[in-house]
């Protein structure tokens, strides 16, 4: 469909009840989603489904300032089969391309990431974090196991 | 982090019309591919509707191609059976041509049906590519709405190609017929008969020059 691609531009809200749990399974935050649903209704990202799942992507400066466009991906999540991610490497491309961009980047909670990126991919910067001395750390909240995300 | 010699680090007026225009850019990506989107859908419906227009177009092209393929057979009828001895207007050349005519009805219908099935075929192919899209089967969409044209016009060949070899040799095996019911019945006249010749030469008085119109005088009874 669009580019050329499986995908479809679909309303987040429409699709959000079977989009809002691939969502939390990627950023499991009371408010996991809101921000993207905002994001979609005011045309500063576009909802796209598949077969294969979700994506929100908008489309964004060059962080370095080098006057280029950037494709992010807020959000990518799976419900199919496993290789989702390497299946749709060529379509994120063909998106991307029409858009104008010139980079896709992502922010993802999976530290293994790299091992199922297909090749190209690299790691723009690290976070670091570590808990504050004297504070008592909550537990984790489930679901942090997101099949492929960005958010 | 953001931060330049400890002051907040401002956007310019360049990065923010860059922002700006990228939201531009999203937007009108969204509204050129939308209405693509929505009217594949549509299409793919009307297609599957009864007395649909992709319904029409396929089973006036269906007629066509059968008229086509069956004008040309029709021609190469005519050539064959002149080669062959029989004359285009006579009574066996038009009992030729009116089965192909027949056929002609048959191969028109035979379309009309197939037409209408495929694009059942094609309107199930489409709603199956909507919702299993991302499966890579996009494809099947156009390929399922123009096949059945081309199906049909092969078809709508076939059908005359099969129609002229057997109305050829339904006419050859008339012919054939014709010839032993004449040898039949004039066996009971030998004195009609030279010897040593068969068939249809058995009529006195035929030769090369004047067997068409010999044939056209004692052939046609049979047909």
């Amino acid at each position: 469909m669009i580019s050329g691609t499986p995908f479809q531009i679909a309303d987040i809200d429409a699709c959000w009840h079977w989009i809002g749990p691939l969502a939390e399974g990627v950023d499991p935050s009371d408010n996991a989603g809101d921000d993207l649903r905002a994001d979609c209704r005011e045309g500063r990202a576009l909802c796209l489904v598949s077969d294969d799942g979700v994506l929100v992507i908008s489309l964004q400066p060059d962080r370095y300032g080098s006057g280029e466009l950037e494709l992010f991906v807020r959000l990518a999540a799976s419900r199919g089969e496993r290789g989702s991610i390497q299946r749709n490497d060529a379509h994120l491309d063909a998106i991307a391309s029409e858009l104008g961009a010139t980079r896709l980047v992502f922010h993802t909670l999976r530290p293994g990431m790299h091992k199922v990126l297909n090749p190209g991919w690299s790691v723009r910067y690290t976070a670091f974090e570590r808990a504050v001395h004297g504070n008592k750390i909550r537990p984790a909240a489930a679901g942090n196991s997101g099949a492929a995300g960005a958010g | 982090m953001g931060t330049k010699s400890g002051q907040q680090q401002q956007e310019t007026a360049a990065q923010r019309a860059l922002a700006d225009h990228a939201v531009n850019l999203l937007q009108d990506y969204r509204q050129r591919w939308l209405p693509v989107q929505q009217r594949l859908a549509q299409q793919i419906e009307q297609a599957g509707e009864p007395d649909s227009a992709a319904r029409r177009l396929a089973t006036g092209k269906a007629s066509t191609d059968t008229a086509i393929a069956f004008d040309k057979a029709g021609k190469g009828l005519e050539s064959s059976l002149s080669n062959s001895g029989v004359s285009p207007g006579s009574s066996r050349g038009k009992l030729a041509l009116t089965g192909m005519g027949g056929d002609a009805a048959t191969s028109t219908g035979a379309g009309a049906l197939m037409s209408d099935q495929m694009i059942d075929d094609a309107y199930t192919q489409g709603l199956g590519a909507l919702t299993a899209i991302g499966r890579g089967e996009r494809g099947l969409v156009g390929q399922g709405l123009t096949a059945q044209a081309q199906q049909s016009s092969a078809q709508a060949a076939a059908d005359a190609s099969a129609s002229l070899m057997e109305h050829q040799g339904n006419a050859a095996l008339g012919g054939q017929v014709v010839g032993f019911g004449l040898q039949q019945g004039l066996k009971g006249l030998p004195s009609m008969r030279p010897s040593g010749v068969s068939g249809t030469n058995d009529l006195p008085g035929v030769t090369g020059a004047n067997a068409m119109a010999k044939w056209n005088q004692y052939g046609m009874g049979g047909d």
